[in-house]
């Protein structure tokens, strides 16, 4: 199962350099926001299995990322986002590469994460509130904006899938945001009239 | 909660972990007996923990420490089966090495080796405390070493392998204990391990020295005669002994000769016959044997090898099949116990 998961992601970074390098010939000379800040709210499917629980766990919470575009289409983002449960927390710090496709009125985008993951779970112990674990983190994601105001976005969806190790396991874990974007900057020349 | 915790589809596992002081939790899938730790897993004891019981309710789990002479009292966690101690720890005689529980999660009992005695404890069904009863510990002949309950809680039976010998006591409601008369009942040499019938007909006792497997008839007043054929062969070394869910097989791990014998049990004579296949190899010199709450596999405990392998028990055969499934423990195992 995680070598199939960690295929696919793999397969999903690889198409992120593969559109980057084709892409760069066919950039349209068009405006577009150089920078984006989103903020939201996050919902999480958490691997629990794999640290003893009898079910995989829903946890919700929060997502905020920050890109900025070195090209038209091509950009780093950095993403952070908590997620909570009744026992467990799940914290992601991630940056990776981001491709976009511009319509007019919105966005479509792929990219690739890696970084690091910060699990808790609160089960209170004699001398101690729970346990925590740090581990790497890897994944992979899609999502669709669409323009609301001038300088505005909605985040109608995003999808990531990571892997990340921690508690000295492998969890496989679906996460999905939407919210707001806030725009500044701009990359790329108006088009003439 | 306990019920959460041990959700559909799983059952907890609890190993003692006596060189690391440690408990380990894990979750066991029933279908194919594949165990996950348990977040949090080992979690700390007492010095040296090693016999371990899990309530019935599975909300508690007690855990002896041989060296402390303690009694840890564990709450499990209602979602994910994880432990957390409830302080203080409570008093037991001198070196604590084997404890059962009753089927309704009243009274423990508690074998003292050096001391030679019984400690009954009375278990609180709100908080799992635990409170000796009046009139025990009960003292017995040097090294007893090992005890089990009948299912009804009628009876209870200690060997003790100086005598080679069972000694049997009548459980009253309160937990006072009663000498059955004519005990102890002779076993053979090296009495070492048992396990009682679940049809509670019969008492099997394994003979660590004479390399045989005693079983004893229980009668009315809890009095133990050996069956006819009795004692039977086993492999080298037996030093424990699993009954099937429904009584029709026996199972004996065999240290000494790395292997587990089966047999069927006639369930009128009491009479022994190996299984085609037996004896089965079970890694390196097994210690402990334990069935799942199912009946349907059967766990072996290696301390040597510090693995706990499965076994599938087919109910119309009793011949038992290796998963080929083993979970490393990373530490000597002195004790297992299963959730229901």
């Amino acid at each position: 199962m995680i070598s199939r998961f960690v295929t696919i992601t793999r397969r999903v970074v690889a198409l992120i350099f593969f559109m980057l390098l084709i892409s760069v010939p066919h950039l349209h000379a068009q405006q577009a926001p150089r920078f984006d800040v989103f903020g939201g709210f996050s919902y999480m499917r958490f691997n629990a299995l794999t640290i003893g629980y009898p079910n995989d766990t829903n946890m919700y919470g929060w997502n905020f990322d920050a890109s900025g575009y070195i090209k038209r289409s091509i950009g780093v983002t950095a993403d952070a986002s908590g997620n909570y449960g009744s026992q467990l927390t799940s914290y992601h710090f991630m940056i990776g590469p981001q491709y976009a496709w511009r319509r007019p009125n919105s966005k479509f985008y792929i990219h690739g994460l890696f970084g690091k993951a910060q699990n808790n779970a609160s089960i209170p112990q004699p001398t101690r509130s729970g346990f925590e674990s740090v581990g790497r983190s890897f994944g992979g994601g899609f999502g669709y904006d669409h323009d609301w105001k001038d300088r505005f976005s909605i985040r109608v969806f995003q999808v990531d899938v990571f892997h990340s190790t921690t508690f000295g396991k492998g969890q496989n874990d679906a996460r999905v945001s939407t919210g707001l974007i806030y725009h500044f900057g701009h990359i790329g020349h108006r088009r003439k009239l | 909660m306990g019920l959460t915790a041990c959700a559909p589809g799983t059952h907890l596992a609890y190993v003692s972990l006596p060189t690391t002081n440690g408990i380990a939790a894990y979750r066991v899938r029933d279908v194919s007996s594949a165990f996950t730790a348990i977040v949090g897993s080992p979690y700390l004891a007492g010095n040296s923990p090693g016999p371990i019981v899990v309530g019935p309710s599975t909300r508690y789990v007690y855990v002896g420490n041989r060296i402390d002479n303690t009694i840890s009292i564990f709450k499990i966690d209602g979602q994910n089966g994880s432990l957390s101690e409830v302080f203080p720890r409570v008093a037991a005689g001198l070196d604590p090495a084997a404890m059962v529980m009753n089927s309704g999660g009243s009274l423990l009992f508690v074998v003292n080796q050096i001391a030679s005695s019984i400690s009954v404890y009375s278990v609180n069904s709100s908080n799992g405390a635990l409170s000796p009863v009046s009139g025990t510990p009960v003292f017995t002949v040097p090294n007893p070493v090992t005890l089990a309950l009948t299912p009804s809680g009628k009876f209870l039976y200690v060997v003790n392998t100086n005598l080679g010998a069972v000694f049997g006591y009548s459980v009253s409601s309160s937990g006072t204990l009663q000498l059955v008369p004519g005990s102890p009942f002779p076993a053979d040499v090296g009495a070492f391990a048992l396990a009682v019938d679940p049809n509670e007909k019969f008492v099997y006792v394994a003979d660590t020295t004479a390399n045989t497997v005693s079983i004893l008839a229980i009668a009315a007043n809890g009095a133990l005669t050996q069956v006819a054929g009795s004692p039977f062969a086993t492999g080298t070394t037996p030093v424990s002994v699993a009954v099937s869910k429904g009584g029709q097989y026996l199972y004996i791990a065999n240290e000494a000769s790395n292997n587990i014998t089966e047999y069927s049990i006639d369930s009128n004579t009491g009479f022994a016959t190996t299984i085609t296949g037996s004896p089965i190899s079970a890694g390196t010199a097994p210690l402990f044997l334990l069935t799942d709450p199912d009946g349907a596999f059967l766990y072996a405990i290696s301390q040597s090898s510090k693995t706990i392998t499965s076994f599938i028990i087919p109910p119309t055969t009793g011949e038992l099949a290796s998963t080929g499934d083993s979970t490393n423990t990373n530490d000597s195992v002195a004790g297992m116990a299963v959730s229901r």
